[in-house]
């Protein structure tokens, strides 16, 4: 238990999957304009990656290394990844239109989405069982949820000051992404029990 | 973007490397281009491997461009686009094992570089191989540029060298911040308010 | 299969616009295939899945016998840089208790001309970006000789730097169990310095368990 909590508490704020191992900068900095995208864009990701990572996992435990097949395992994560994010569209436009009206639009741009690949590959490569990296997946989602709002925060607030001309739009928001990955590192001081 | 019929190669090369570099004006691929650029070696390297699948993949979506069905395009595409990065992936590993130690997971990661897809998408789709093979290239010659830069003011800034090569002396005292993961936030938000400011004197001049 | 289409973010800037052009193709409506479409469909993606297979395993053949390799080279020539001297390095088996059993891999023990330098000890320790595996070269009289990092993810130019140039590892050189403590943290890979040195403390106790059972 402590050790899944470690590993969670690792992913959220000490190795933020976003601010500090970079992965998922694309939707991080694009759908990151306004609160509530962001958090439909979040939770949608905390979503596929939990269920990648348990599907990732027991497909290579159970097809890709007994018959030695390791070399297909980019090909084969990104192919289960793209099936679930369709898979999860399509039952939930059917089986509950309201979440799908709320994160329908993101989903299927989180195939696209390196952080679902990354941490379906971390998995692996960190020889985690199969309960770590469903904890690992959902953890790291968390953290790209609370990354992605709290920049969305500073981006609305952003909207209404007086930048200087050249640092309007994009360099702004990377500026301010800097500025909350200094803070992030504050968290490595944490001391954790390994 | 292509809306000529005619290709002109010099053109397709301008683009990709400067009027619509995929780095600096695009803003594809972020993730590499924050993760990867500590030092120029990494830059350069993970530059070159984005090339290489770039040029395979949009060569050969382009050759399958009357094949494949136009509901399952994207997904075909990123099964070719897989394919080629693990070649990649497996090259390395087998002979410049000291880059995929530095590069670690972003190798098969290239695999969602929105730019690969996006240049499978807006170019190879439409065009014939060889366009396409070329608008890879300038695609990937323009995304290793930037990584380029990008990497050689962060490992200068942040360990006062280049290449490995001692180039500030002795007594200067790098910035650790610079290739920490806040420093290519940083470099990268002041490199495209530089392009920014670039484009607009620009075009006030042609105004 | 994915229809990454119809992803209207009009609002957004930068990034999504490129994310759409990405994507931006006319609206398809899923409409329920006939079974016959669905059939050219599924067939013409198997045959470009299975040509893509096809290609890897042949680049998988090409490459997999060197990748070994150089895993197995990369070992060697640490364990060479740790004992100049020794003439061979032999594989040793031991038993250790349960704690250290998870982190410590195989130890060889060099000798020169028959007679004991000391040990290389493989250990895995927790880093910051995952495992890091290192051999900890340990003479007969408890002293380290070396420490050598054969594979790791740390960060690159951060936990990777001080891996790279040495300004912990070669702290290591000549301590003792009781003078390790003073290898000093490197400022900004905190993670990965206290995981060599948590490495390198069980390459020690396992060394101390093995030389006093006297195997």
């Amino acid at each position: 238990m402590l050790n899944l909590l470690v590993v969670s508490i690792n992913a959220i704020l000490i190795e933020n999957f976003v601010l500090v191992k970079f992965y998922g900068c694309c939707p991080f900095l694009g759908v990151s304009k306004k609160s509530e995208t962001a958090l439909g864009m979040g939770m949608a990701v905390v979503f596929t990656m939990t269920l990648a990572s348990a599907l990732t996992w027991l497909f290579n435990r159970f097809i890709l290394v007994p018959f030695e097949l390791e070399y297909l395992q980019t090909i084969a994560f990104i192919a289960i990844i793209a099936t679930l994010v369709q898979i999860i569209e399509m039952f939930l436009q059917k089986s509950i239109p309201s979440l799908y009206s709320a994160l329908g639009i993101y989903l299927p741009l989180i195939t696209t989405n390196c952080a679902v690949l990354g941490v379906t590959l971390l998995n692996i490569n960190n020889e985690y069982d199969f309960i770590t990296s469903v904890v690992y997946g959902f953890s790291a989602g968390v953290g790209f949820l609370v990354a992605i709002l709290l920049l969305s925060a500073i981006r609305e607030r952003i909207a209404y000051s007086d930048i200087p001309k050249p640092f309007r739009g994009f360099p702004i928001v990377l500026i301010a992404a800097a500025l909350l990955s200094i803070s992030f590192m504050g968290f490595q001081g944490l001391k954790l029990p390994f | 973007m292509a809306k000529k019929n005619k290709v002109s190669y010099l053109e397709i090369l301008k683009d990709g490397i400067i009027t619509k570099n995929p780095t600096f004006i695009q803003l594809l691929g972020m993730c590499p281009t924050l993760a990867v650029t500590t030092t120029v070696a990494n830059g350069i390297g993970m530059g070159l491997s984005a090339t290489f699948v770039l040029i395979c993949s949009n060569f050969f979506i382009s050759v399958l461009r009357k094949f494949i069905p136009n509901k399952i395009r994207i997904a075909s595409y990123i099964v070719i686009i897989a394919g080629f990065v693990s070649t990649v992936e497996m090259i390395i590993n087998a002979w410049l094992p000291e880059l995929s130690k530095s590069l670690g997971l972003f190798i098969p990661l290239i695999v969602v570089n929105c730019i690969i897809l996006a240049r499978a998408e807006a170019f190879a789709s439409k065009n014939s191989p060889l366009p396409s093979a070329v608008d890879g290239l300038a695609s990937g010659i323009g995304f290793t540029l930037a990584l380029t830069i990008i990497s050689a003011i962060r490992e200068l800034l942040g360990n006062g060298t280049i290449l490995g090569a001692n180039i500030m002396g002795e007594n200067f005292s790098p910035a650790l911040i610079i290739i920490l993961p806040a420093g290519g936030f940083l470099v990268l938000g002041f490199l495209i308010a530089l392009v920014q400011y670039i484009m607009s004197k620009l075009e006030g001049r042609s105004k | 299969m994915m229809l990454l289409n119809n992803i209207e973010e009009t609002s957004e800037v930068s990034v999504e616009t490129t994310e759409e052009k990405t994507v931006s193709v006319p609206k398809e409506k899923k409409v329920r295939k006939s079974g016959g479409e669905l059939q050219t469909l599924s067939f013409k993606l198997m045959i470009i899945i299975a040509a893509v297979v096809l290609m890897l395993a042949v680049v998988n053949g090409l490459t997999k016998d060197k990748i070994a390799e150089n895993a197995k080279k990369a070992n060697d020539e640490a364990r060479i840089a740790l004992f100049a001297d020794a003439t061979a390095f032999d594989p040793i088996s031991l038993e250790l208790t349960e704690d250290l059993t998870k982190y410590i891999g195989e130890v060889y023990e060099a000798t020169k001309d028959g007679e004991t330098l000391g040990y290389c000890v493989n250990v895995i320790s927790n880093g910051f970006g995952g495992e890091i595996s290192m051999i900890v070269g340990i003479s007969g009289d408890g002293l380290i000789t070396g420490v050598k990092v054969v594979n790791h993810t740390e960060t690159a130019g951060v936990g990777e730097r001080i891996i790279s140039n040495g300004s912990i590892l070669s702290q290591f050189v000549n301590a003792s169990a009781n003078s390790i403590t003073s290898v000093s943290t490197i400022t900004g890979a905190t993670v990965t310095s206290k995981a060599i040195i948590d490495g390198v403390q069980k390459a020690l106790s396992a060394v101390a368990e093995l030389t006093q059972g006297g195997y």
